[in-house]
Formats: C-alpha cells, structure tokens, sequence
C-alpha cells in the first residue's frame, strides 16, 4: 500500500468527527442484529426442543406398528440411532376444576418415559404426601395449575373426549400428583401426563397410542435415515407434521427476521456511502492540496474508500463482539426483564441454551462489507472532479 | 530540453456560464524555463500571472499551444502520468501555504514523497534535514495550526524542494508575509534553489524580489517581454 494512503487514512480515522460517528453507528446497527439473531435462533431452537421431548418425539409411529417395532428396538438401538422409544397413548380431554376449565392433552406415559434428556427440558413438584384413596394421579403444568387455580393435591375432574361417537361423555376425577414446568407456557397449558395404563383405560382406540422416538443427538440431522431404518415410511410422523402452524410459524418468522435484518443492513451500508461522500465533501480542500503535490485521483479514493472502509468493518466487529456479549446474556436480561412485570414474555423461553448462528452473522457481515464496498466506491467517484484549481478559485 | 517549456499559449476564459462571449488573458505566449536559472514573471494584478503559472504546472490546460515538462506534453498524458510528473518534476509554493492542517509540518514535507512511493524511512532524512536548514528544528511536531505565517511558508518551501524536483512553480510565495518574513523567505527561496541547482519560475508583483533573479520578464497587453 501506499505509504501516503496509510498515512492519510490513519489521519482521517483518528481525526474525532464524521468517520467516529459512523463506527458508533454500524456498531449500533450491527450490535442488536446479532443480539437478534441469536435470541430468534436460540428461542426457536429451544421452542422446538421442548415440543420435541415433551409432546411430540423426534419421530412418532403409529402404534399398530408397536409389536414389530418393539422387536426392533433394544439391542439394536445402537445401529438405529436411536436414544429411545416410548409407548405413548394420548387424546384430549377438559379439565375442571371447582373454579375454572382448560382444554387439554393427556398423555399416558410410563415411568421410564422421563429420561435424562426430558429431565432437561421440565422440572416437576411432586406431592410427598401418600394418597389412600383410589383416585388416579396427574401431573399438570403449572399454567394450566394457575387457570384452574388448584394445587398439589387437589382433585379435577377430565370429561374424556370419547373417540367412538356411539359412548357416553362421562367425567373422571384425577388427583394432581405432580406439577411441571417447561418454560415455556405456551406448550405447558396444553399438556398433561398420567399413567399410561390407566390412558389405555380412557383412550381404548389403538390410534391413539403411538410410540415416541429420540434420535441420539449426534444424528439429529439425520432423521430420514432412522426413518428409512424402519422401513415405515409412510406411517411415520415427524414434531413437525403435528405442530404444522408453530413449524411454519418458525420457518416464516426466521426468514422473515432475516428479511428485515438484510433491510437494515442494506441501509447500513449505504450510510457509509453517504459518510464517504460527505468525508469528501469536508475534505476537498486536503484532496485539492494533495492532488497539487503529485498524487493521482487513484491515491485520493483509494485512502478515502481505506477510511470508511476500515471504520465500517472496525464498526461491524464492535457490533457483533457487543451482539454476542448481550446475546449471551439474554437469559439473566430475559429473566430479569420478566421481574419488572412483561406480560409479553410469557409466550418465550425464559431459560434457553444460546445457540449462536454464526452462518446467519456471517451472512450480514458478508452483505454489509460487500455493499458497502460497492456504494463507498461509487460515491467516490466524485473525487475525480475535484482539481488542484479548487484550491485557487475558491481563495 | 528544458524542464517547462511554454510554446504558443494561449488562454480565453468564457465570460458567461453559456458561452457567448471569451476574454483572452495570455496570447501566444513561448516561455523556457532554463535549468538551473531563476525566472520572474511580473505584471499588474489580473494581468494573468498565477494563470500563466498554473498552465506551466499541468494545473490548468490551455485554450490553444502546449507545455512541455521534461519534453513531454501534459495534454497528452492521463492523470497518473500528469501526476507523476508534477509530483517528482515540479515543486509548488504559493501565496496560501496550502498545507494539510492534520498533518504535522515534518508530514508535510514528506507528503510529496510518500506520494511517490518511498518509505517514511527513506524520506524522513532529507525532510529533517529541509526543515533544520529553515530553520524549523524545533517545529517539526507542530501542525500548520501551531505555526506561524512565516513559518507555513518555509515549511511549503521545503515540501516543494522535497523531492527534488527540476523546477520549482512560485505565485507570490511572500505575499501574505510580513516585510520582515517576506525578506526572508526570499532569501531562503533564492539560496535554496542555486544551492540545490533548480529552476525557479516565479510570479509576482514584487519588483525587488523580481530583479534577484536570473531573467525577468513583464506580462503585459496578454503577452511577454523580457526586462532582464
């Protein structure tokens, strides 16, 4: 590089002023970009997660399929990929309590049915206290424990939703053995979960139990080859196929949230056009000088283009180095952000893992630097007109 | 080969933005500046002094002739070529000291250097060196803010011998001075250029400096006549 470009680029960088401004404000830009990339990600990421081990499995058969699948199942586990495999037997139910009611899903489960990557995903309050009656136990969110207003302990009445249109609604009192909490309240106020033998009892059709499934983690991207492996094709769903309107809620909104940051940074990168014209503006005086003591019009916009430039990318790095310690953060943010009383946060994860989608910031990075590039360089073009004989007439 | 040779300028400037009518300023105006030799040119005000000056530098193109610097015609170069020339051929002080203000006085004067391509390390010496013999050990840190009228002037004198060009392009270099600075930065210009064996061409009004050079010449009625 030129030393004279190194040297003017530096001055110009140093000098406190315009290209200052335009560092704070790409950082600015950039800063809540990440920072939303990373909540809308990781937010998704940990909304799929709980609709995944709690209500739906990575891939549910359907239970008619059961003896041939349980034969699969064990000892070849690991060739399968699988983590585990649940006999599920589900359907809906209202749930009444002496104040309230709420629409539910049951799910009959067995104990094993909360294993270690569950257990991650939900705590629960159980009642210690031995029960001598008859009645079956339930556990129930703690959403749906605070619509109806009861405890543990309490008792609530089911009015099963028979699946044969011929048998009588009849309702069923249940004890409230466990409360759960997922974090997310949206999925929670939906769910309940009680023995899956006495589901059986309620829900006699044979389509409605099911076999949930999780893959092991390391082939959660290869779901299709464990579908394969079954050779059950068509009588396999996926968390997706169940939950159309939240999965398509996902895909929409994160290319929607892509949309818009691209927007934003689209009108980020032209600022630093407009910084760049405006620099030259302040400087013709500086330009017509250096032009006079032998430098080309290449030189001038070559430092030019150098200092915005660098102040763009230096302004990027801040942002995204900014970006990523809120983003971080968001939990504790989130968290306390809740204590102040935000209604609206009930619909997120409270307590999510951060998943950082770098290929996304690498995305917006790649668009600012290459748009901006281009519209720096045009604005530059206007050096071209600025002569040494600026400086005469206009003294 | 001289290092600027003027031959048949001639330069009309539009009196109105349209077009419709021309004034002539210079004539077909031959002028060689001789190497080694000092030259003034000195006429009234308006008379089209700084206009014959910036032609003979590349600055400004004329109506009709041509300028040779080092036997190559500016019109027929592109803007990196006429660039170059201007940076290692020709050395400019005007009557502004046009400096770059964020730059320090020693920045200054390598400016011209730097530009064309040598390292801060190889130029460092000889701006030093420029700026001791005028006298500005002491002021190489300051910038053009921090310095005095006189001092400006020595410092755009040493930017303009900086790459020791051939020739050195001067429009009143004293004018904005006191009598007592003008004087001088006269002398520094003088000494500077015969000891470093430059041409000088100098335009001004000020007769005295005007005579201390080698050739004189009075633009008069849009044309030269030598006095000297």
């Amino acid at each position: 590089m030129n030393p004279f470009v190194r040297l003017w680029s530096i001055k110009r960088i140093t000098r406190r002023g315009r290209l200052t401004s335009c560092l704070i404000l790409i950082a600015l830009v950039m800063a809540p970009l990440v920072c939303a990339l990373i909540f809308s990600d990781s937010m998704m990421e940990g909304i799929t997660s709980k609709y995944i081990y709690l209500s739906d499995g990575h891939v549910q058969i359907n239970g008619e399929h059961l003896t041939s699948i349980s034969s699969m199942i064990g000892e070849e586990n690991e060739k399968l990929m699988i983590y585990s495999a649940d006999e599920v037997t589900s359907g809906y139910a209202l749930m009444y309590s002496a104040t309230n009611t709420s629409s539910v899903m049951i799910k009959g489960v067995s104990d094993s049915y909360f294993n270690e990557l569950r257990m991650k995903q939900i705590t629960f309050e159980r009642n210690t206290e031995p029960s001598s009656s008859s009645i079956k136990g339930i556990a129930i969110s703690r959403a749906t424990a605070r619509k109806l207003e009861v405890g543990l302990g309490d008792r609530v009445a089911l009015m099963i939703v028979p699946d044969d249109v011929k048998k009588v609604l009849r309702p069923v009192l249940v004890r409230i053995d466990a409360i759960f909490y997922s974090g997310y309240d949206q999925l929670d106020e939906l769910l309940s979960f009680i023995d899956i033998d006495y589901a059986k009892e309620l829900y006699s059709d044979d389509s409605s139990t099911t076999i949930e499934i999780l893959v092991k983690p390391d082939y959660m991207e290869k779901i299709n080859d464990v579908i394969y492996a079954f050779g059950l094709e068509h009588d396999i769903s996926r968390w997706s196929d169940h939950n159309v309107s939240v999965y398509e809620n996902f895909v929409t909104s994160r290319q929607m949230i892509m949309i818009i940051l691209m927007l934003v940074v689209v009108v980020a990168a032209f600022y630093t056009a407009s910084v760049a014209q405006q620099m030259v503006q302040d400087d013709i005086q500086d330009i017509a000088i250096v032009k006079l003591v032998g430098s080309s019009n290449a030189l001038v916009r070559k430092s030019a283009f150098l200092s915005v430039y660098a102040v763009t990318i230096a302004g990027m790095i801040l942002g995204i180095g900014l970006g990523l310690l809120i983003g971080c953060n968001l939990g504790p943010i989130l968290t306390w952000l809740s204590s102040l009383g935000m209604q609206s946060l009930s619909f997120y994860l409270l307590d999510f893992s951060i998943n950082i989608p770098w290929l996304s910031i690498a995305l917006i990075c790649a668009m600012l630097m290459i748009i901006s590039f281009i519209s720096i360089r045009i604005s530059l073009i206007r050096t071209r007109i600025i002569t040494p004989m600026r400086l005469f007439t206009s003294l | 080969m001289h290092p600027i040779e003027l031959i048949s300028i001639t330069k009309r400037f539009r009196t109105s933005e349209k077009g419709e009518g021309e004034i002539t300023i210079l004539n077909n105006i031959n002028l060689d500046v001789i190497s080694g030799q000092s030259t003034a040119i000195i006429g009234k005000s308006g008379s089209g002094k700084s206009t014959l000056l910036h032609i003979a530098g590349g600055l400004d193109s004329p109506s009709e002739g041509k300028v040779l610097c080092k036997g190559t015609d500016f019109a027929s170069l592109d803007d990196k070529h006429r660039s170059a020339l201007r940076n290692l051929h020709i050395g400019f002080i005007f009557q502004a000291n046009l400096l770059l203000e964020d730059f320090t006085a020693l920045e200054n004067v390598m400016a011209p250097a730097l530009i064309s391509g040598k390292k801060e390390s190889e130029c460092k010496d000889r701006a030093v060196q420029l700026l001791e013999r005028l006298g500005l050990a002491d002021r190489m840190s300051h910038v053009p803010g921090k310095l005095s009228g006189g001092e400006k002037q020595r410092v755009a004198i040493c930017r303009a011998l900086m790459n020791k060009p051939e020739v050195i392009l001067a429009d009143e270099p004293t004018g904005a001075l006191d009598e007592e600075n003008a004087a001088e930065v006269e002398e520094l210009l003088l000494n500077l250029v015969k000891e470093e064996g430059r041409s000088l061409l100098l335009v001004t009004h000020n007769q005295d400096f005007a005579y201390k050079c080698d050739n004189v010449y009075l633009l008069k009625n849009h044309g030269l006549t030598k006095e000297k």
